[in-house]
C-alpha cells in the first residue's frame, strides 16, 4: 500500500475507534441503583459525624436512603430529590456542595487559580523573535 | 522509673537539637563547629524516647497516663507496639524519632563534604527538631504520671517523673479501630518517613536562602531524599487506604477524609515538585517557582499535623484537643511567614529562567503537569479548609464532601494522565506536530481500540470508560517506548530483548523509575475507575439457609458464630459465596467488641478475584438473622498494585541512582 494511503487509513481507524468510544460515554444513562449511589453520596447523615447517608450505617441513615429509593422509582429528578432534603433539614444536608451565595467562593476560587497559573505558564513562553 | 528516663531522653534529645542548631550556624559562617556531639545526643535521646515508651508499653507501666488510657495488658505485642504511636503524645515521639534519623542521615552525607549549604540545612531540621522536642517536653509529654484514676480511666496526670502514680490495675485499652488490623502498625511510620522526609528538602531550601546561593545546589542535594521521601508517602497513603477499606467496613478505601486530604496535599505538591526540580535542572527553568513548591509543600505538612493532631476536625486520626493544636497552628504561621519572607527577600538573587519556546515540547507538558497538580492541591486544600472557615467565621455547618472533590479529582486526574501520556514522547524545546504524531499514533489506536472493546461488550459510562483509555495510553506509550529502545538496542549488541530492557531501565533510573510510577499511576487510575466508577451494591436481610445475589456471584448465609480472643469478642455470619453454582469462597464478616473500648467495630469480609473483590460487612446480626452490605468491587486489586508500582518506581530512582553514583562516582544527570 502506498505511504499516502496508509496514513489516511491509519487516521480513519483511530478516528472510527474514537467514535466508538464516544458513544459509550454519551450513551451513558444512570441506572436508578448509580442515581441512589450518587444521591446517597450527596446527602449528609444528619445524626452522623460527616458521612454521607450512604456511607453511614445508622438506622436513620438507612430510613433516608429508603426513602431516596422510593423517590427515585416514583420518578422524582435528582433535584427534586436534594430540594425534598434541603428543605426539611437546612442546606447543612447536602454534602456536594451547591454553588449558592456562601460557597460561590468554594467552587470559583480553583477556577481563579487555574486561570492565575495558566496566565503564569503562558507568561514563560518566548515572545515571538526573542533570543535566549 | 520510665517516666524519669523518658523526660531525661526528651530533654537530651531537646538539648541535642538546640545544640545543633547553634553549631550548625556558627559553621555556615564558616568557623569550626563540632557537629558530631549534640547529633549524637539528638539522636540518643530521640531513639531512647521511644525505647522507653515502648517497654513502658509492652511491660504495662500503667503509672504512665499515656499507657493506662491507650494500652492493656491483654493487648496483643502487635498493637502495644503501634501503640506507641495510635495516639497523641506518642505520635508526636515517633514524628521526633524519624525527624533525628533524617537529621543523622543528612549529617553523615554533610560529614563527606562539610559546606555551609548542608550545615545551614542542619539548622533548619534542628530548628523543627527543637520545635516537636519542646512540645515534647512540655504540652505533649508522653511520660506524664497518672495521679488520678478511676476505674481504668486515668483522669489526672503530672509531668514530675517523681509524682506518685495512682493504682490502675488494667489500662482502657487502644482504640478498638486501632487494634483490628496489622496495617496499623505499618502505615502510620511510612506515613511519617514520608512526611517528615520532606522536611529535608525544606531545609536545603531554606539554607540555600538565607545563605544567599538559590542556584540548583540545593535541588540536586535534595533529589533522592525528595524522592525517597515521595515513596514513603505514596506507600502510606495507599496502605491507610487498604486499612480503611479492610477496617472501616464501609465499602470503600477513600473518602476525601480531611485527614486523608491532610495527607494527600503534601502528596500532590511534592509531586509537582520532583517534576518542576527535573525541569530546572534540565534547562534551568522554574527556579522561584520550585522554592514556592518546596515552601508549600512543608507548610502542608505542618498544616496536615495540625488538623489531625488538633482535634479541629472529628475523625479517626484526631486525638483529643489539647493544646498542641495553638502550637501546631502556631509553627505553620512561623514557617509561612519566616520561609516566604526569606523567599521574598531573596527574589532578586533568583535567576531569571530562561524562556519557554513552545507550549508543544516537554517542558510544556512538565508545566501542564505542575498546573494540574497545583490546582488539585488547592482543590482539596479548599474543600478541607472551607467547612472549617465558615464554622469559625459564621458559626454555620457546611458540608463539602465527596461530590465537591470528585468533581474537580476526576477531570484533573484524567487530565494528567493526558500529559502523563503525552509527556514521554515530547522532545524538549519544540515537539513538532508530525513527530507527536508518530510516537503517539499507535499508543492512541491500542487505547481506543480497548474503549472501543469495553463500549462494544456493553459499558456505558462517561468517566471510567476515559479513564481507562487514557490509562492504557500511558502504559503503551511508555510500554512502546521501552521496547523499541530495546529492539534497537538488541539489534546493535546482538543480544536478547529481555537483558536489553533490564540494561536501559537501569541505565537511566531517573527517567525510568519516573516511568515506573506513571504506570502505576495508571494502574492505579484503572482501579478507580473499575472499583469506584462501576462498583454495585445491595443491602440484604438474611436468614440462616437463605441466599441473595450480586453481580453475578451468589452468597448463601449458613450459620452465626462466635469467638473470644483475649482482648475482644467476636460475633460473625459464615457466608458461601457461589458463582454459576460453582463453590467461590467461604467468608466470615463480623463485629468486634473490645473490652474496655466502647462501641464495636464491624470487619468485612472480603472476597478478593482477579475480576474484582465481593466485600460484605455486617451491620446488625441476631438469631433472627442477618442485615448486610453486600459491593462488588471491579478491579479493586488494581487500586493496591498501582499505589505500590508508583512507590517502587520512586524506590528504583533512589537506589538504582545510588548504585550507578557508586560505579561512577559522579552524580549521574537524570534526563526525565
Amino acid at each position: 500500500m502506498p505511504e499516502r494511503l496508509r496514513k489516511i487509513a491509519s487516521v480513519l481507524i483511530t478516528v472510527g475507534l474514537a467514535a466508538i468510544v464516544a458513544y459509550g460515554v454519551i450513551a451513558a444513562e444512570p441506572t436508578p441503583e448509580e442515581r441512589l449511589d450518587d444521591l446517597g453520596n450527596r446527602i449528609a447523615c444528619p445524626v452522623c459525624d460527616g458521612t454521607s447517608i450512604a456511607a453511614s450505617p445508622s438506622t436513620y441513615a438507612r430510613d433516608m436512603l429508603a426513602l431516596v429509593e422510593d423517590q427515585i422509582a416514583a420518578g422524582m429528578s435528582d433535584d427534586e430529590i436534594l430540594e425534598f432534603f434541603e428543605a426539611r433539614y437546612t442546606a447543612a444536608i447536602r454534602l456536594d456542595a451547591p454553588a449558592t451565595s456562601g460557597r460561590v467562593l468554594l467552587w470559583a476560587a480553583p477556577f481563579a487559580v487555574a486561570a492565575a497559573g495558566l496566565y503564569l505558564a503562558l507568561s514563560t513562553r518566548r515572545r515571538n523573535g526573542e533570543r535566549v | 522509673m520510665n517516666a524519669f528516663l523518658g523526660g531525661v531522653s526528651i530533654l537530651a534529645a531537646l538539648v541535642g537539637a538546640g545544640w545543633l542548631v547553634l553549631a550548625g550556624y556558627r559553621s555556615t559562617r564558616g568557623r569550626e563547629a563540632a557537629l558530631d556531639m549534640p547529633i549524637k545526643l539528638y539522636v540518643g535521646g530521640a531513639v531512647m524516647a521511644m525505647v522507653v515508651l515502648q517497654l513502658a508499653l509492652l511491660t504495662d507501666d500503667f503509672s504512665l497516663a499515656y499507657v493506662a488510657n491507650h494500652s492493656r495488658t491483654t493487648t496483643p505485642f502487635v498493637f502495644k507496639v503501634a501503640t506507641a504511636w495510635a495516639a497523641l503524645e506518642g505520635s508526636i515521639v515517633l514524628w521526633g524519632l524519624v525527624l533525628a534519623g533524617f537529621t543523622y542521615l543528612v549529617y553523615r552525607s554533610w560529614r563527606r563534604h562539610p559546606d555551609s549549604l548542608g550545615a545551614g540545612a542542619l539548622v533548619v531540621m534542628g530548628l523543627v527538631g527543637v520545635f516537636f522536642f519542646g512540645m515534647m517536653a512540655t504540652i505533649a509529654n508522653p511520660f506524664e504520671i497518672c495521679t488520678s484514676a478511676v476505674g481504668s480511666n486515668c483522669l489526672a496526670s503530672s509531668p514530675a517523673p517523681w509524682a506518685e502514680a495512682a493504682a490502675v490495675a488494667e489500662g482502657r485499652g487502644p482504640n478498638p479501630l486501632l487494634q483490628n488490623h496489622i496495617l496499623m502498625a505499618i502505615h502510620p511510620p511510612m506515613l511519617y518517613l514520608g512526611y517528615v522526609g520532606l522536611t529535608v528538602p525544606f531545609a536545603f531550601a531554606m539554607s540555600a536562602l538565607a545563605l544567599a546561593q538559590p542556584g540548583i545546589e540545593w535541588a540536586k542535594r535534595t533529589k533522592s531524599w525528595t524522592l525517597a521521601a515521595w515513596m514513603f508517602l505514596t506507600v502510606g497513603i495507599v496502605l491507610g487506604g487498604w486499612w480503611s477499606y479492610e477496617v472501616l467496613g464501609w465499602g470503600g478505601y477513600w473518602a476525601w477524609d480531611p485527614v486523608e486530604n491532610a495527607s494527600f496535599l503534601p502528596w500532590l505538591l511534592a509531586t509537582a515538585y520532583i517534576h518542576s526540580s527535573f525541569v530546572q535542572m534540565r534547562r534551568g527553568m522554574l527556579q522561584a517557582w520550585n522554592f514556592v513548591l518546596v515552601i508549600s509543600t512543608f507548610s502542608l505538612t505542618i498544616l496536615g499535623t495540625f488538623l489531625t493532631r488538633s482535634g479541629a476536625i472529628a475523625s479517626v486520626h484526631s486525638f483529643t484537643q489539647s493544646a498542641v493544636g495553638p502550637a501546631l497552628l502556631g509553627m505553620l504561621l512561623v514557617t509561612v511567614v519566616v520561609s516566604f519572607g526569606l523567599f521574598a527577600r531573596r527574589s532578586h538573587l533568583v535567576a531569571q529562567s530562561p524562556r519557554l519556546e513552545s507550549l508543544s515540547s516537554r517542558e510544556g507538558a512538565f508545566l501542564a503537569n505542575n498546573l494540574l497538580l497545583t490546582v488539585f492541591a488547592f482543590v482539596v486544600l479548599i474543600g478541607t479548609l472551607f467547612p472549617l472557615l465558615i464554622e469559625a467565621f459564621s458559626g454555620d455547618t457546611i458540608g463539602v464532601g465527596r461530590p465537591f472533590f470528585d468533581q474537580f479529582a476526576v477531570p484533573l486526574s484524567f487530565a494528567l494522565l493526558l500529559a502523563m501520556g503525552l509527556g514521554p514522547v515530547m522532545p524538549y524545546r519544540v515537539a513538532r506536530p508530525r513527530i507527536v504524531w508518530e510516537r503517539v499514533r499507535l499508543p492512541l489506536q491500542i487505547s481506543l481500540g480497548v474503549g472501543a472493546l469495553l463500549v462494544i461488550r456493553g459499558l456505558r459510562a462517561a468517566w471510567p470508560l476515559l479513564s481507562v483509555v487514557a490509562a492504557v495510553f500511558v502504559i503503551s506509550v511508555i510500554g512502546l517506548h521501552l521496547l523499541r529502545l530495546a529492539r534497537r538496542s538488541s539489534e546493535k549488541r546482538h543480544e536478547r530483548l529481555g537483558p536489553s530492557i533490564l540494561r536501559i531501565i537501569r541505565g537511566d533510573p531517573g527517567f525510568w523509575g519516573g516511568q515506573i510510577s506513571h504506570i502505576g499511576i495508571a494502574l492505579l487510575a484503572i482501579g478507580i475507575a473499575g472499583s469506584a466508577g462501576l462498583s454495585t451494591t445491595a443491602t440484604v436481610d438474611l436468614e440462616p439457609g437463605e441466599s441473595a445475589s450480586l453481580s453475578g456471584y451468589e452468597f448463601a448465609y449458613t450459620s452465626p458464630f462466635t469467638s473470644q480472643d483475649a482482648n475482644r469478642s467476636i460475633t460473625g455470619a459464615t457466608i458461601e459465596v457461589t458463582r454459576h453454582g460453582n463453590p467461590v469462597a467461604i467468608v466470615r464478616p463480623r463485629v468486634n467488641t473490645f473490652a474496655g473500648q466502647g462501641p464495636a467495630v464491624p470487619t468485612p469480609g472480603v472476597v478478593s478475584r482477579a475480576s474484582g473483590d465481593l466485600y460484605f460487612t455486617l451491620i446488625a446480626i441476631n438469631s433472627a438473622g442477618i442485615t448486610m452490605d453486600v459491593w462488588w468491587f471491579p478491579l479493586q486489586w488494581l487500586v493496591w498494585l498501582g499505589g505500590l508500582v508508583a512507590g517502587f518506581g520512586g524506590l528504583w530512582s533512589v537506589v538504582m541512582r545510588r548504585a550507578a553514583e557508586g560505579d561512577k562516582e559522579s552524580p549521574a544527570v537524570a534526563s526525565a
